[in-house]
C-alpha cells in the first residue's frame, strides 16, 4: 500500500477551508499575565522584535521576548486597567515619538508628550525610537570641536562633534553639572541639545530645567524626562527615544549634543524588565543582551558624511559607579563601547578640586583632531605636569629637602590644579581658556599665591577683554596662537597691576 | 502561568519514544516512510499547524482534522499521532517529524545537507558538496537540498548536523569592512 501526501492533503484542505477567518486572526493576542508595567500575550504569531502593539484599552505597548505563540510585551504608561483576556493587537509599525523644531524649548517624557504644563506640542512628523545606526560610508571622521567650556575638558579630554564619550564617576560628584554645563556653553553655537533624565528625582530634574532656563538654554534645549516612579519601560525606552529626537535634527544638517544621564538606571530598568519577562539572567544578574543595549544607542552617535548634510550627533553617556569601581559589568561595557571618558573622582571632588576630574584614567580617543591649534599648544603640557605632580606631591610630604627643580614642578602643578578647578554655570569661550592656560604654561603664574589665581584670572579676562580684544578675536577665529610676543607683552603689563592679597 | 518547556525540547523526547518503540516493534523503516509522507502534507497544509494553534477551533473539531490525518497509516503511526493530540502537541507536529528523521538518518549513516548559494547548483555540484562533506566528517551517505539566495554574491554555506561553514562572498566582505572600520591605534 503505498500513500500519497496529496490525497491526505486534499481531504484535509477541505476541512481547513472553514477556519481561513480565524487563521486570519493570528495578528491578535489574549493577554495572559499582566503586572509591574509588563504583560505577556498568547498569539500575535507573526509580531515583530519591538513592533508597537495596541491593547484593547487603547494603552501601547512594545513586543519584547517573542516565543511561538507567547510575546511578552513592555507596556507603555497605563497598565492597571489592562486585564488577563484583553486583546492586544500588532499595529505594523515600531514605536515613534514625535520630532522636530516643536520639540525644542519643551519637557517631554519617553513618548513625546509635553509634561512641562506648557500645552500641547504640534509636530508634523515622528521617527522611530530604534533605528539603525549610520555605517562606515554615511559617516566621516570627527574633526570640528565640541567645547564644553570646561578648562579641565577642552584642554585635556577634547571632545569632538559626533564623539561618544563617556562621564562616569560615584555619585555626588558632579557628573549631572558637566553636563549641565555644556549644554550652558552651546549658546550661541547652532547646536541642538537633547538632555534625557532617567530616574532621576523630580525635584532635581525641575531644578536642571530652572537653571536651563535661566541661562537661556531653553532657547535650544529639549528635555525627556522618566522620572523614578514610573514603570520601568518608560526608563528603557528614555534614551531612545531622545535619539530619535535628536537624529531627526542630525539627518537635517544640524549639530546635536545628547545626555543620557544616566545609564546606570536604565540598565537597572531594564535588568527590572528583563526579570519580570523571565529572561535568564547573566553578570551581576543583567540580562545577556545588556550590551547590546548599550552599543545600539551609542552607535548612533555620529558626524555625518557631506553627502548627508554633515549634521552630528554627540553623545555624551553618564555611569554611575560604586566606590569608583570601573571594572563593574556596566562601566567595563560603556567603556569599551564609548571613544574616551571622563573620571570623576571623589577625593578629589572632597578635597575642593571641581569639577572633579581624575586627569590620569580620563581620555578622548578622537577628539583632539578636533581641538584647535592655538589649545593645542597651550595644552601640550598640561598632561604630564599633572602627572608628575601628582607623583611628587605624594612624597614630598615626607621630605623637606627639595631640590630646586622639584620645587618647581610642584609650584608648577599647584598652580595647574587650581587654574583648572571651574566654578558651576560659567562655561568658559575657548579664547579665554586659551589665554590663562597660555599664562599658566609660560610661568606667568608661578609667582602668584595659590589663594590668589582666581581672582588673578578673573581679573586678567577682564583686562584682556578691555584691552586686548583682537588678541581674543584672533584665536576666536583663527584658531591659531598670536605672536607670543603680543601675548606675553599683554600678560605682563596686566601682572605688574596686579596686586596679591594681604597674607 | 507555569513555565513553558522549550519546543525544540519537547520534540526530541517525542521523537525519541516513537523512534524507539518503533524500532522495538521491528517497524522503523515503515514509519519513517509513513512520516516523510506526513511531513509532505504538512508542506502542502500549512494551515493544519496553524489551526492547531488556535484557541477558537475546539479540541473535537482540531481532533476530526487529525483523524483524517491519520486515518491512511499504520496502528503504530496513528496511536502517535492521537498520542500527540492528547497531549497538545499536534502543532509541534513538524518539529517532531524533523526530529525523528534527523534520529533515522544518524543510523543509517545518512547526512541530510543544506547549501544556500547564489546561484542554482547543478546536481554534479550537491553530489560534489556531498563527498567533500562526508570525506571531511563522518556518514554513509548524504543528500544535498539547495536554496538560491542571491544576496550570497557568490560561494556557498553548507548546513549539516547543526554544523553550518560559511563560505559565502557576502560574509568574507563583511569580515573585511568590519576590520576595516577598526580605529587605527
Ligand atoms: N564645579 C563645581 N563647583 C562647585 N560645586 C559643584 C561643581 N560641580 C558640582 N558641584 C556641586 O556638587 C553637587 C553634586 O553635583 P552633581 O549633581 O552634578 O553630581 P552628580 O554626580 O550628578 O550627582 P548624582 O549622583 O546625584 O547624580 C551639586 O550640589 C553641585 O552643585
Ligand atoms: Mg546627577
Amino acid at each position: 500500500m503505498s500513500i500519497k501526501a496529496e490525497e491526505i492533503s486534499a481531504l484535509i484542505k477541505q476541512q481547513l477551508a472553514n477556519y481561513q477567518d480565524q487563521l486570519k486572526v493570528e495578528e491578535i493576542g489574549t493577554v495572559t499575565y499582566v503586572g509591574d508595567g509588563i504583560a505577556r500575550a498568547h498569539g500575535l504569531d507573526n509580531a515583530m522584535a519591538s513592533e508597537l502593539l495596541q491593547f484593547s484599552n487603547g494603552s501601547y505597548g512594545i513586543a519584547q521576548n517573542l516565543e511561538a505563540n507567547d510575546v511578552g510585551i513592555i507596556v507603555l504608561g497605563k497598565f492597571d486597567d489592562i486585564r488577563e483576556g484583553d486583546t492586544v493587537k500588532r499595529t505594523g509599525r515600531i514605536m515613534e515619538v514625535p520630532v522636530g523644531d516643536e520639540m525644542i524649548g519643551r519637557v517631554v517624557n519617553p513618548l513625546g508628550q509635553p509634561v512641562d504644563g506648557a500645552g500641547p506640542i504640534h509636530t508634523e512628523r515622528t521617527r522611530p525610537i530604534e533605528s539603525p545606526a549610520p555605517g562606515v560610508m554615511q559617516r566621516q571622521s570627527v574633526d570640528q570641536p565640541l567645547q564644553t567650556g570646561l578648562k579641565t575638558i577642552d584642554a585635556l579630554v577634547p571632545i569632538g562633534r559626533g564623539q561618544r564619550e563617556l562621564i562616569i564617576g560615584d555619585r555626588k560628584t558632579g557628573k549631572t553639572s558637566i553636563a549641565i554645563d555644556t549644554i550652558l556653553n552651546q549658546k550661541g553655537q547652532d547646536t541642538i541639545c537633547i538632555y534625557v533624565a532617567i530616574g532621576q528625582k523630580q525635584s532635581t530634574v525641575r531644578a536642571q530645567v530652572e537653571t536651563l532656563r535661566s541661562f537661556g538654554a531653553m532657547d535650544y534645549t529639549t528635555v525627556v524626562v522618566a522620572g523614578p516612579s514610573e514603570p520601568a519601560p518608560m526608563l528603557y525606552i528614555a534614551p531612545y527615544a531622545g535619539s530619535a529626537m535628536g537624529e531627526d535634527f542630525m539627518y537635517r544638517g544640524k549639530h546635536v549634543l545628547i545626555i543620557f544621564d544616566d545609564l546606570s538606571k536604565q540598565a537597572s530598568a531594564y535588568r527590572e524588565i528583563s526579570l519580570l519577562l523571565r529572561r535568564p539572567p547573566g553578570r551581576e544578574a543583567y540580562p545577556g543582551d545588556i550590551f547590546y543595549l548599550h552599543s545600539r544607542l551609542l552607535e548612533r552617535a555620529a558626524k555625518l558624511s557631506d553627502e548627508l548634510g554633515g549634521g552630528s550627533m554627540t553623545a555624551l553617556p553618564i555611569i554611575e559607579t560604586q566606590a569608583g569601581d570601573i571594572s563593574a559589568y556596566i562601566p567595563t561595557n560603556v567603556i569599551s563601547i564609548t571613544d574616551g571618558q571622563i573620571f570623576l573622582e571623589s577625593d578629589l571632588f572632597y578635597s575642593g578640586t571641581r569639577p572633579a576630574m581624575d586627569a590620569g584614567n580620563s581620555v578622548s580617543r578622537v577628539g583632539g583632531a578636533a581641538q584647535i591649534k592655538a589649545m593645542k599648544k597651550v595644552a601640550g603640557t598640561l598632561r604630564v605636569d599633572l602627572a608628575s605632580y601628582r607623583e611628587l606631591e605624594s612624597f614630598a610630604q615626607f621630605g623637606s629637602d627639595l631640590d630646586e627643580a622639584t620645587q618647581a614642578k610642584l609650584n608648577r602643578g599647584r598652580r595647574t590644579v587650581e587654574v583648572l578647578k571651574q566654578p558651576l554655570h560659567k562655561p568658559l569661550p575657548v579664547e579665554k581658556q586659551v589665554v590663562i592656560l597660555y599664562a599658566l604654561t609660560h610661568g606667568f603664574l608661578d609667582s602668584v599665591p595659590v589663594d590668589d589665581i582666581q581672582r588673578y584670572q578673573d581679573e586678567l579676562f577682564a583686562n584682556f577683554d578691555s584691552n586686548h580684544e583682537d588678541l581674543l578675536t584672533e584665536i576666536k577665529t583663527t584658531g591659531n596662537l598670536p605672536d607670543e610676543a603680543k601675548m606675553d607683552g599683554a600678560i605682563k603689563a596686566f601682572a605688574e597691576g596686579f596686586t596679591p592679597s594681604a597674607n | 502561568m507555569p513555565m513553558k518547556q522549550n519546543k525544540f525540547s519537547v520534540a526530541k523526547r517525542y521523537a525519541k519514544a516513537l523512534f524507539e518503540y518503533s524500532d522495538e516493534q521491528g517497524q522503523l523503516d515503515a514509519v519513517y516512510q509513513e512520516l516523510v509522507t506526513i511531513q509532505q502534507v504538512l508542506q502542502e497544509t500549512p494551515d493544519f499547524l496553524a489551526v492547531m494553534k488556535l484557541d477558537s477551533v475546539t479540541t473535537a473539531e482540531q481532533s476530526k482534522i487529525v483523524a483524517t490525518l491519520a486515518q491512511p497509516f499504520s496502528a503504530t503511526t496513528q496511536d502517535f499521532l492521537h498520542l500527540v493530540f492528547d497531549y497538545g502537541r499536534t502543532a509541534d507536529l513538524d518539529l517532531i517529524i524533523a526530529e525523528f528523521v534527523e534520529r533515522y538518518n544518524a543510523t543509517q549513516g545518512r547526512v541530510m545537507i543544506h547549501a544556500v548559494s547564489a546561484t542554482s547548483l547543478s546536481a554534479e555540484q550537491r553530489q560534489q558538496i556531498g563527498q567533500a562533506y562526508l570525506q571531511r566528517f563522518n556518514g554513509k551517505s548524504a543528500q544535498v537540498t539547495n536554496t538560491v539566495d542571491p544576496e550570497l554574491i557568490g560561494g556557498v554555506i553548507v548546513e549539516a548536523e547543526g554544523r553550518r561553514i560559511d563560505g559565502s562572498i557576502r560574509t568574507k566582505l563583511l569580515k573585511m569592512r568590519a576590520l576595516l572600520a577598526q580605529p587605527l591605534r
